[in-house]
Order: C-alpha cells, then structure tokens, then sequence
C-alpha cells in the first residue's frame, strides 16, 4: 500500500509571530474604509451628489461674479473700505462653503447609512463575510470618542478570521447593537416623558405643536448622535421626515386608535381630559417617532 | 453542626444554578489546554479591561451583569486543577503536558439581577460550572463494568484480529498462542503475561489506537498491576471457567471493576448532566483510515457508558443524573484552514453518526463543535492553506488537499501529517486567542 501525504509544507523566512492576522490588517487600513464609504454613498443616488455640486458651485459662481463687479465699481473711489468689504465677503464665503460641504457630507452618510440595512441582509443572506464586514466598517464611526465609537473598537478588537458571515453579524449585535439601541430606547423614555409633561403644561396649541416640532427633533438629533451618526442639519430633517412617514405608515393604525381616543375623551372628560389625551398623543407620537428612528437608523435583528 | 452543614448545602444547591459537565475525551485531546484555556479567558472576561473581551459570543454569560468570579474548592476533595502551573507551561511555549491523575475546578459566578428588590430577596443571580480533568484512558474502561471477563477477552481478541490493532498486537498475539496455559499460574508466568499485553498497550497508544484496554493499565499509579493485573486469554480457556488461569484472572478483573471503575463512575460520571465529547480527529487525519473507523468505534462504546435522558424531579432522588445535552467537539481546529473546515464539520459528523443516533433514541440533543482553545495557527492568504510555527522554530506555510467528509470517501494510504504547532507567544491572560470556544459554552450554559 502506498502512502501519499496530502498536506504540502513549506518553510517560510518570515518570523511567525512578526506576521499581522487579515483581521488586523483589514482594520489598519484606512484608505480601503474611504473609498468604500465613497462608492456606497454615491452607488444608489448618483444624481444626488452632481445636483448638489452644481447647485453650489452656480451660487458661489454668480457671488464671484457679482463681487468682481462690485469691487471694480468701488475701488477706485473707496479702496480701503471696498478691500474691507471684499476680504469680509471672502470669508463669509469661505464659511458658508464648509458649511455647505459639511451639511453635504452629513447628508450622504446618512444616506449611506439608509442603504445599508438593505446591503447587510443580502450579505447575510449570500453568507457574504466580506462584503458584512465591509458594511460594518463603514458604520464604525470615524472620531475616537463616543459610545458607538468605544462599541466599535470593541467589536473590531473582539473578532477573528474563523469568525463566520453569521458569527460576524451575532458579534456586531452583543457588542454595539444591543448596547446602542439600549440607549436609544432610553432617550425615547425621556423625550416621551419630557414631551407629554410639556404638552400638558402648554397654554395653547401653537406652543404645543412648536414644542413637539422643537422635541422631535431633538430625539432624532439624539438618536442618530448615539448611532455614531452626524446627520446634519439638513440630515436631521430628512431623517425626521423618513420617521414620520416610517411611524405614520407602520402604525397608522394606532394613530387613528388614539384619534378617536382623544376625541373620545373631548365629549366625556372636557378640558381636563383633553389636556390628558393630548399629554399622552404628544408622547406616543414622540414614542412612535423615536422607535422608527432606530429602525432606520439601526439594523434590524434579522 | 452537621445538620447546620447539610442545611447550607441545601440551600447553596437551590440558590445557586449548578451545571455539572463532564468533558470526555481520549488523551491527548486538549483537555488540559482547554481548562487552562477556560479560566484565562474567563478571568479575562470578569477582570480584564473593556476593550478586548473574550468569548465575545458567550451571551449566557453576559459581561454587563457579571459581578465576580470565583474559583471554589470542591468539596468532593478531589485536587483542585493545578491553573498556574499549566498557565506557567504555556507562558514557556509548552502544551501542557498529559493528565496522570484526576483534578477538578469550579468556577461560580455572580450576576446582577434585573431587579434590585429580587437581589435584595434572593441576593445574586449565582452559577457554577464543575469542571473534572482526568485521564481520557480511563473512560475507555468503562464499559468493562457490564461485560464479564470471558466476554471483555473475547471482544479484545477479536479487535485485535483486524487492523490498525492487528500490527501492534502481532507480538503479544505470538505469546499468547505459544503460552504454556497448562501450567499453573505462578507469579512469574502471570507477569510475564501481564507485562507483554501492557507493552502492547503502551506501543499502541503512542500509535494513536483509542479503544485500548484496560486504560487504566498505561497507568502505574491507578491499580497495583503487580498484584492485581490481568489480561485477556484466548477463548477457550476463557469461557472454561474451572480453568486456574481464568479463575484467576475472573477474580482480578471483578476487583478491578468493583474496586476502580463502580467508585470512578459514581464519583466522576453519574453527576453530569452535561457532556462534552473531544475529539483529536487531527490525530485520525494523521494515521489515515483505519483509526478513524476505530474511533468511530471508540465513540460508539464510549457512549454506552453514561447515563442518558432526562429525569423526571421524583427520578432524581434514587438515580444518576441523566445528561441531557451533548456536544460533540474536535478540538485543536485551528490547525486545519478556514477553507477545509466545513470538511472537517462533515468527517465529525460522519464518524459521531453511530452515537448520535444512540443519543437521538434518548431525546438528548446533540451539537457539533470546531474548537480550538489556543490558536496556534494563522491564516495564509490562500484559503486552502494556513501558517504555523513549528516546535523548530521554522514558520512554516501548511497548504491542505480536499479532506474527505465522509470514511468511505477516504483513499487507502491517504493521511493527513499532524502539525507540531508551537504555542502562540502568551505573556498574559489577554493573549490567548480562542475559536469558537464561546460558542461550546454558550451552547453548555443554556437550558
């Protein structure tokens, strides 16, 4: 009987415990992170991003062109006071550019972000290991500092190669999403405590509507802050707009349920009552608002 | 004082929520580098800081409600497991070495409860985990106690017709059959026949071959051979029972059976509710087809000697305790490539398929496992391939063929050389890296 060996060694010069594992290796490198973020963000809306630009670069066109204008205007009577004025615009410009960037970028990322659920099922579903942990390195925060960041370095520190597609993702919920969507809930507690002693308390509707406005905002500002996620200005509003639609269609039901509710409570209980129901709408609403962030903003525990 | 004892074992055993596993494995299974592996890690877990976190995926054991751990004296007497001095071993780039003689460890854990009136009420959520180390040669031992010893000679003969036995046997079998069984059995006639079958044993199992016995005999220290050996006898003389020779050696092998094996099992085996069964199939891998038959067999006896199934609540006051969960594990799986350990999943459950389906008959569920305790290896850019340090010092790149899923699949003459892996570099309890070992546990801890 012949004998055949069926593992193939060789001996290699490189030290073994010099060698650095995939895993760490993957995380080092910044630059595959960018360009990942880049062709994520720009993949499913493409036009977004040229529409934007030429919106901005139009504007800050035509501010350039009326400067010259006023500056050859006026420099020759006032020069000092038109360099002033010149230098002074410049700067505001300048400002108002990054601004722009900034809201920009805020406002991609959270697109990126809106993409992702759907990215990270498919990966799942295809057993994709390395397009998930494509997907999961994108959403580690890039700042040092925070709760999301401090979940993330732990996940990255805590996984390894032999780490399967359904191990990665089981790892992702224990270490960050428990933890993040934890906190989450308990902002949704506060504002919706907050929210209904507020709008009990409200003299007027207008007062009342303005305070909800104010709060929403504020939990969705929260929230997405706590996903590690600098939505923006702009960002926030789009992000409260996707929310309220998400909890009005998700939950239209129960909406209508506490309608009636209140208007229930409008003929029988009068003033008092009424201040109650709206107490209660306000933080239900707040609830319901809060809860849809975080499934747009999470991933789901699928 | 001894009622004010039994009273606060009582409640100790109701306050606090006990998992009893066995863990079964034939030596050189990894047993001891898998303990020493626990406690680093679980130590690590408790004490360690917040940014590297062991056994990630232990979710029964959550990290955010775990207050302390404690390793308890066990109050069976048995010698505490000896962490340090194994710790220390693998600090040095040394597997510790192999488990003569039995040990245990309890580990009990305290968790915060969801409630602060119920922590006030009940005090800490508590858990223990009992752990037992001891030879993995004397589980092989254990179905002696239903066999007598004609029918125990008849079956060892009768393995020793076919191989991987057959080669390592041809010696003692020669002796056997020229041995003058006329003659009385004086001291000397005995031992040289005692001493043949125990060079046999010994030169089989460092050959790899699992089913030897008695186990116990690769051991000085466990039964006084000189005085109280045995062996097997060819079957005509064994199942005459007026014969001196069997007369003598009926006598020995009952002693050892109620004397040795009944206090072992009562002791070690009958607590368990839970079994981990390692496996070094990597060993199987190396010595090619025949061993892994023989330790499909192996398996197959070595379940019919524990008690399985559940209890009912009244069935537990006058029986053993049944396991009701099994997990059967290959341990040291990181010296095989991510690409091939799929293969390697099958060939376990190819070759657990007898046992399971006795298990399946019980309603005990079962789980497969790849573990590795300590990775020793890293992956290679290809993934059929894999690097080591060898115990040299050379760093050598390992590249794997296909490894059959299933016996029948395996060419003759095939097998798969075993890597003489150096330990990974260990300076503290945070450096032990481990392979799905989180997984194992959690599947152990959950009810």
């Amino acid at each position: 009987m012949t004998t055949q060996a069926r593992i193939h060694e060789q001996t290699i010069t490189q030290d073994f415990d010099q060698i650095e594992a995939p895993q760490q290796q993957r995380l080092s490198d910044n630059t595959d992170k960018t360009n990942l973020v880049n062709s994520v963000a720009s993949s499913p809306s493409g036009y977004t991003k040229p529409l934007l630009w030429l919106g901005a670069g139009s504007l800050l066109g035509f501010a350039l062109m009326d400067l010259i204008d006023f500056y050859e205007q006026h420099i020759a009577d006032h020069p000092i006071m038109t360099m002033g004025i010149l230098l002074l615009t410049l700067a505001f410009f300048a400002l108002l550019w990054m601004l722009v960037r900034q809201e920009m970028r805020h406002y991609q990322q959270l697109q990126a972000v809106e993409d992702q659920q759907a990215n990270v099922q498919s990966a799942l579903a295809n057993d994709d290991k390395d397009a998930l942990i494509a997907l999961l390195n994108q959403r580690t925060p890039t700042q040092v500092t925070g709760l999301s960041a401090q979940l993330h370095k732990r996940f990255w520190h805590s996984l390894q190669a032999h780490h399967t597609t359904a191990d990665v993702w089981q790892l992702y919920q224990l270490l960050v999403l428990t933890t993040l969507n934890e906190q989450a809930q308990a902002h949704i507690q506060q504002a919706t405590l907050q929210g209904s002693a507020i709008s009990l308390l409200s003299p007027n509707d207008l007062i009342h509507s303005s305070i909800l406005l104010w709060r929403s905002m504020k939990l969705v500002k929260d929230i997405s802050l706590i996903y590690g996620i600098r939505a923006g200005f702009y960002g926030n509003l789009h992000l409260l707009k996707l929310s309220l639609k998400h909890a009005l269609i998700q939950q239209g039901s129960d909406l209508l349920l506490e309608a009636s509710l209140k208007q229930l409570s409008e003929h029988l209980l009068a003033k008092v009552a009424e201040k109650g129901a709206q107490a209660a709408t306000t933080g239900f609403l707040l609830r319901r608002l809060g809860l849809a962030t975080v499934a747009l903003l999470s991933i789901p525990q699928g | 004082m001894v009622l004010s004892q039994f009273l606060n074992h009582i409640v100790d055993r109701i306050r606090v929520d006990q998992h009893h596993i066995v863990v079964t494995g034939l030596s050189r299974s990894g047993k001891s580098t898998l303990f020493t592996s626990l406690m680093a890690q679980l130590l690590q877990r408790t004490y360690g800081g917040d940014e590297h976190q062991p056994l990630p995926l232990l979710s029964s054991l959550p990290i955010e409600r775990l207050l302390s751990v404690d390793f308890v004296a066990n109050d069976d007497g048995t010698p505490a497991f000896s962490y340090q001095q194994h710790f220390e071993q693998l600090k040095q780039r040394q597997w510790p070495e192999s488990t003569r003689s039995v040990s245990a460890f309890s580990i009990r854990m305290a968790f915060e409860r969801s409630y602060e009136w119920l922590s006030q009420l009940a005090g800490d959520d508590q858990r223990q985990l009992t752990i037992y180390d001891y030879p993995g040669e004397w589980l092989m031992d254990l179905p002696l106690m239903d066999k007598s010893f004609a029918d125990w000679s008849a079956q060892v003969l009768a393995q020793q017709l076919t191989e991987p036995q057959k080669t390592h046997a041809s010696d003692w079998q020669t002796l056997l059959q020229t041995f003058d069984f006329e003659q009385a059995p004086s001291p000397l006639a005995t031992q040289e026949l005692i001493d043949a079958y125990r060079r046999y044993l010994i030169k089989a199992k460092a050959d790899g071959i699992s089913i030897l016995q008695p186990g116990a005999m690769l051991f000085e220290e466990t039964w006084d051979w000189q005085a109280q050996g045995f062996c097997p006898l060819p079957a005509k003389i064994a199942y005459d029972m007026s014969h001196a020779w069997t007369r003598l050696f009926t006598k020995r092998y009952d002693a050892f059976v109620v004397e040795w094996l009944q206090p072992l099992q009562k002791r070690f085996f009958s607590h368990a509710d839970k079994q981990i069964i390692l496996l070094d199939l990597l060993e199987g891998l190396n010595f090619g087809k025949a061993y892994l038959s023989e330790m499909k067999e192996a398996l197959n006896h070595l379940v019919r000697s524990f008690v399985y199934g559940k209890r009912q609540w009244y069935q537990r006051f006058h029986q053993p305790l049944g396991i009701v969960k099994v997990a059967f594990v290959v341990t040291k799986a990181d010296l095989v490539p991510s690409a091939q350990q799929a293969n390697l999943l099958a060939l376990l459950q190819d070759i657990c398929q007898g046992a399971v389906e006795q298990l399946n008959e019980k309603d005990v569920a079962v789980e497969f496992f790849l573990v590795s305790s300590m990775i020793a290896t890293k992956p290679d850019s290809e993934a059929h391939s894999l690097v080591y340090k060898h115990l040299s010092g050379e760093t050598r790149i390992a590249r794997f063929d296909d490894i059959p899923t299933r016996i029948t699949d395996w060419k003759e003459g095939d097998f798969y050389p075993y890597l003489k892996a150096l330990p990974p570099k260990i300076d503290a309890e945070a450096d032990i890296k481990a392979m799905n070992f989180d997984r194992l546990l959690d599947y152990m801890m959950k009810d």
